[in-house]
């Protein structure tokens, strides 16, 4: 308890000087997000079709999905690609350097933006909210309304990409697979009936002579091979069929729906995520800096702060207190 | 003119504090203008709580074959002075017939605080030029202050010229309590010299000003060991905060 007097004491004492780290925090957020760009917010909500993952809803699961494939140079590269995001990050950069260039006249100048660039722009700007359990809410947050239109855009076009190629990736590789064991089948097919024809061409009499041929017995297993490799194929041919089926099937099933459509937005968002973790960051390590300037200053503090302390700190009697602070 | 005044702004600045049982020190409080006084005072306000405090360190110190009392601190600027002059004002109060010497040489500020003539004084009568009755300015009933004066020579000269003529001594004859407003300990050996003259020595100790390192050091090899008043130990907390905090 009197540890925590004492703290007190000292700090609302230095109360100027406690003061001066967070008000410096203050001011270095302020001057951040002074010198961030302003930001453009456009949304769109998605329903997803289909089931989530374990106990995860559909919601859910597509937006770590969707998070994922934000991770991916890729997929943020053909994202900036389709959008004006790309020819942006090219004039402009993705970091507070170029606007305080552009305070000062500079800036402007263009150079292709990298993949890790663009991907860890998207990865910034991009959030993806589940509204329910099949609702999702996609936002963009981007420097001019068209940026950020077009980039929601283009993100919902190449999710849907994305999604269905991840699809049908599998049903092509079965498809490949089902093409090759065809291929291998129908040269066995072949194969097989020459090896007939060669049998009947090398017993002439069996080639006229229904009752000859059913009985002999080499012919009926050549000919049983035949028509069992012929019955694969067929097999292998229907399979092949479905297939095709299946992949024309997810071809056409989209992953999600967009309910509301991502629309250019009219006026700049005060406060976007970037801001808002600024502020708060700013927050926190201006009352760390006040804390730990209050540490420094109680360890520092060797005085006398009431009579109880001068017996152990100076062994000294005491006599008493005035607890107003006389002039000299 | 000599004001005791109650800083809490909701009392009557003329109130007696409930502890007080002579009846003659109230004028200290009620009527703080003595009329001989020509020049207007600014500098002379004692709260009434700095008198409460030093009331209940006088009674701890004991007041039976109390002579003389030094008031000292480490640094200047500590309440020395104030500490000195509520001291005094408590002594009177309890019928002593109290001096308040003004010790404190180099820097005498109590006779223009008291708004008393500054000389003749200590110096002029260490130096021989004048006699001690000469010296004594009666403040109110019960107290009077003799200033510092002029010093010509060198303080310790002085010091010890003090010393040697024995007016201290022939105060103490005459029945009266010396309360002493000596120089501070640290930065010059006129305080320590000054403090040797007394029996007591009161330290005063600025809250949450002072080291303690050197308060140890500007007590070290004092004659008397001081006795501590911890001078300005209101919190500087708000209310608000000792709440939140449980202190």
């Amino acid at each position: 308890m009197t540890d925590v007097k004492r703290y007190l004491e000292v700090c609302f004492a230095h109360k100027r000087l406690l003061m001066a780290p967070l008000l410096a925090a203050l001011i270095g957020t302020a001057a951040y997000i002074f010198v961030q760009p302003p930001s453009y917010l456009s949304s769109a909500t998605l329903w997803v079709n289909g089931n989530g993952v374990g106990t995860q809803s559909a919601a859910q699961t597509q937006a770590d999905i969707v998070n994922q494939y934000l991770k991916t140079n890729s997929f943020a590269v053909s994202v900036a690609q389709n959008s004006p995001l790309g020819g942006y990050l090219d004039t402009h950069g993705s970091g507070t350097t170029s606007r305080i260039e552009g305070l000062f006249g500079g800036g402007g100048t263009e150079s292709k933006a990298s993949a890790d660039t663009i991907r860890l722009y998207l990865g910034a700007h991009v959030t993806l909210t589940p509204l329910g359990p099949s609702e999702l809410t996609l936002v963009v947050n981007a420097p001019t309304p068209q940026v950020a239109n077009g980039t929601a855009l283009a993100l919902i076009s190449q999710l849907t990409n994305a999604e269905i190629s991840a699809r049908t990736t599998a049903i092509q590789a079965q498809l490949a697979l089902y093409k090759s064991q065809l291929a291998d089948q129908a040269k066995e097919l072949s194969t097989d009936l020459d090896a007939v024809r060669a049998y009947l061409a090398a017993h002439p009499s069996l080639a006229n002579n229904s009752t000859a041929s059913s009985t002999d017995a080499q012919l009926a297993i050549l000919q049983d091979k035949a028509a069992q490799d012929r019955a694969n194929y067929s097999a292998l041919l229907a399979q092949i069929d479905k297939t095709n089926s299946d992949l024309a099937l997810a071809r056409q099933s989209q992953p999600f729906r967009v309910v509301d459509a991502p629309k250019l937005p009219s006026s700049v968002s005060l406060f976007a995520r970037q801001e808002l973790l600024a502020i708060a960051a700013g927050m926190l390590a201006g009352m760390l800096a006040v804390v730990g300037t209050g540490a420094l200053l109680v360890r520092m503090d060797t005085t006398i702060h009431s009579q109880d302390e001068v017996q152990t700190m100076i062994g000294l009697p005491v006599i008493g207190s005035t607890p107003l602070s006389a002039r000299a | 003119m000599l004001e005791v005044k109650n800083a809490s702004k909701t009392a009557s600045p003329t109130a007696k504090p409930a502890s007080v049982a002579p009846a003659w020190p109230s004028s200290l409080y009620a009527t703080p203008r003595v009329q001989a006084w020509t020049t207007p005072l600014n500098e002379s306000f004692v709260a009434e709580e700095i008198v409460e405090g030093c009331r209940l360190a006088i009674q701890h110190l004991g007041m039976d074959g109390l002579r003389s009392v030094g008031v000292t601190s480490s640094l200047r600027g500590e309440g020395r002075t104030t500490i000195a002059i509520a001291t005094a004002l408590v002594l009177a109060e309890y019928g002593l017939n109290t001096i308040l010497l003004e010790l404190d040489l180099a820097n005498p500020e109590l006779a223009q605080r008291l708004a008393v003539a500054r000389f003749p004084g200590l110096g002029d009568l260490a130096e021989g030029r004048a006699i001690l009755t000469d010296t004594i300015r009666p403040v109110v009933a019960g107290l009077s202050i003799i200033p510092a004066g002029v010093v010509q020579g060198s303080i310790p000269r002085a010091l010890s010229q003090l010393a040697k003529t024995e007016v201290l001594d022939t105060l103490v004859s005459e029945g009266h309590v010396i309360v002493a407003d000596l120089p501070p300990l640290l930065g010059n050996s006129a305080g320590r010299q000054a403090a040797g003259l007394m029996a007591d020595v009161i330290l005063v100790v600025r809250a949450r000003v002072v080291p303690a390192s050197s308060i140890i050091e500007a007590v070290g090899g004092l004659p008397v060991t001081p006795k501590v008043l911890v001078n300005g130990t209101k919190s500087r907390v708000p209310g608000w905060a000792r709440r939140l905090s449980g202190v």
